[in-house]
């Protein structure tokens, strides 16, 4: 049987009328960021900014979350000019990238990662075996790591992931809404059934830093027993720098308000501590 | 209207049947092209995958990117020769190792991918979940005249990483790992690692090992302590990289170059 997700298409105010996250909720077995067995169910998210006259996607959900898609694209976006920046060239983030751009009305593409990325994706109406990329199609605007782009009353910061498992992963902080958005980074708040709020806020909502540590090396696989000091250092840096109000990964809750942002990054970073060796090997 | 350089392209050169029932598919990547990078010196990078053909079964060791589906498509059916292709091992998630096994199953429809199959039905929701097949390391299928072994990666790109093994062919599939000439010239697209000009240099000859990131901040010796165990189990004279030519001679005295840069750690990311 085809598969669906078991909540196919939510979306949820962030910041009402401003910021949304789009998404779907799907079982928690059979995904690779989480242990083999694991239980309770996933948020898979984008995110969306609405302007008066432009939309702004942040990444684009894997395909089984197109019909949430279809529904934002309907439902908020109608007409304005519609802007996509994508974490990471992975299918959890540019799933729907075709959908998006094909629906024409002036679409581009913010860039900074790797690779002719046009051509990763199709038109969504093209049958399976037809190529019909976006090549010499969507303009493209830089969106390099340590550069920013205004787009209306939106500041955003791209820049390298603080920690990533992809080479050429991209965070990026959105200022007016003060929300970072951490690609595969602080996804570890799942669902406990399916119905559950995808957008957690209480700061006792969060594992301990085991759990965490636990967590990361499911997609970070490469951190335990590292010597690190550069990217824990980092870490500690881009989370001190930016006044985040609300952390948004691809998956797992959002997290949303001070406490529990500030509780979620020092769990992070002890556990980031606990994963890796003071001392090189 | 935005400039329009194809990234993916191909060698007229493949497939080429590097051994008997071994195909080599794909193509490369110009990193010369990716946006933003217009102007910097063009090089190549392999995006390869391998067709084995057993005498009762065929498997398919990546499905190649997805952005080289126009070439990958006919190199298939001319691998394949009339056959269909039975097995799909996906190496890892990423786009250019699983990036067309929507439209492989599509076109093949009594295929099954095999592996860490984690994570495809959020991708290619229309695949029947009964043709996304666990396997785990050292778990096998029948091609006939040979088993395919699934084996846990050494070295992993993504969590879900899986190496292959063709028991006849004594054939390894390091997925991203090993990928000799990983950054080449134009010129010696297609060509086999034993083909290769005499005085050829590489561009970066000893990213082959080790294309992962956060193996600097590692001792890789664990890493090369499994390898060697697992070529005692599985004996080696065959390497067919997902990001390199294939390398069909002088095996002992490659791995053994290999396996020092590897344990050396001086050129990972």
């Amino acid at each position: 049987m085809p598969y669906a997700p078991t909540r196919s298409s939510d979306i949820t105010p962030l910041v009402p009328g401003l910021l949304y996250r789009i998404g779907s909720v799907v079982p928690a077995d059979h995904l690779s960021w989480l242990p083999w067995g694991a239980t309770g169910y996933e948020p898979l998210n984008c995110y969306l900014y609405l302007l008066p006259d432009t939309a702004v996607f942040i990444d684009t959900c894997p395909a089984i979350s197109a019909p949430a898609v279809r529904q934002a694209l309907a439902e908020l976006v109608g007409d304005r000019q519609l802007l996509v920046f994508p974490t990471r060239n992975e299918a959890e983030c540019v799933g729907n990238l075709g959908l998006l751009l094909a629906r024409g009305r002036d679409a581009r593409l913010l860039f900074g990662g790797g690779g002719g990325i046009l051509e990763w994706i199709n038109h969504p109406d093209a049958p399976p075996g037809i190529t019909d990329n976006f090549l010499g199609v969507t303009p493209i605007d830089p969106a390099a790591n340590g550069t920013s782009t205004e787009i209306g009353s939106l500041h955003f910061d791209w820049m390298d992931a603080a920690v990533k498992e992809m080479f050429l992963t991209q965070w990026a902080y959105e200022r007016t809404t003060k929300t970072l958005f951490t690609s595969d980074f602080f996804g570890w708040q799942h669902l406990a059934a399916a119905g559950d709020p995808v957008l957690h806020t209480a700061a006792d909502s969060s594992p301990d830093a085991a759990v965490i540590a636990g967590e990361i090396v499911n997609r970070i696989n490469w951190l335990p027993g590292a010597y690190c000091p550069d990217v824990l250092a980092r870490f500690a840096s881009v989370m001190s720098e930016y006044d985040v109000e609300i952390i948004a990964p691809v998956h797992g809750a959002v997290l949303a308000g001070r406490e529990l942002v500030a509780r979620s990054v020092d769990l992070a970073n002890a556990a980031l501590a606990a994963l890796t060796s003071p001392v090189p090997a | 209207m935005p400039a329009a350089f194809r990234t993916y392209i191909t060698s007229g050169r493949l497939p080429v049947e590097a051994a008997p029932g071994l195909h080599w598919l794909g193509g490369c990547s110009d990193s010369g092209t990716w946006p933003g990078r217009e102007g910097i010196r063009h090089t190549h990078e392999h995006c390869s995958s391998f067709l084995v053909v057993g005498s009762a079964k065929t498997v398919l060791i990546d499905t190649g990117h997805f952005a080289l589906w126009y070439a990958v498509e006919g190199q298939l059916e001319q691998a394949l020769g009339g056959r269909q292709v039975d097995y799909i091992l996906p190496s890892h998630q990423e786009i250019p190792h699983a990036g067309n096994l929507g439209r492989l199953m599509a076109k093949y429809p009594n295929s099954v991918a095999i592996g860490d199959v984690r994570d495809y039905h959020l991708f290619h929701p229309e695949i029947d979940r009964e043709r996304l097949v666990v396997m785990r390391d050292g778990e096998s299928v029948d091609l006939g005249d040979s088993e395919f072994v699934v084996l846990d990666a050494v070295w992993k790109d993504l969590t879900g990483s899986m190496w292959g093994y063709d028991t006849r062919l004594k054939a390894l599939f390091p997925a991203d790992g090993l990928g000799y000439v990983h950054d080449h010239e134009p010129a010696v697209c297609g060509l086999l690692a034993a083909d290769l000009p005499e005085d050829y240099q590489p561009y970066e000859q000893w990213r082959f090992a080790l294309p992962f990131i956060g193996m600097k901040f590692q001792s890789t010796l664990p890493g090369v302590r499994r390898y060697r165990e697992l070529l005692e189990k599985h004996p080696v004279e065959i390497i067919c990289s997902a990001h390199g030519a294939p390398m069909t001679t002088d095996i002992a005295e490659f791995t053994e170059i290999m396996l020092g840069v590897i344990a050396e750690n001086r050129s990972s990311m």
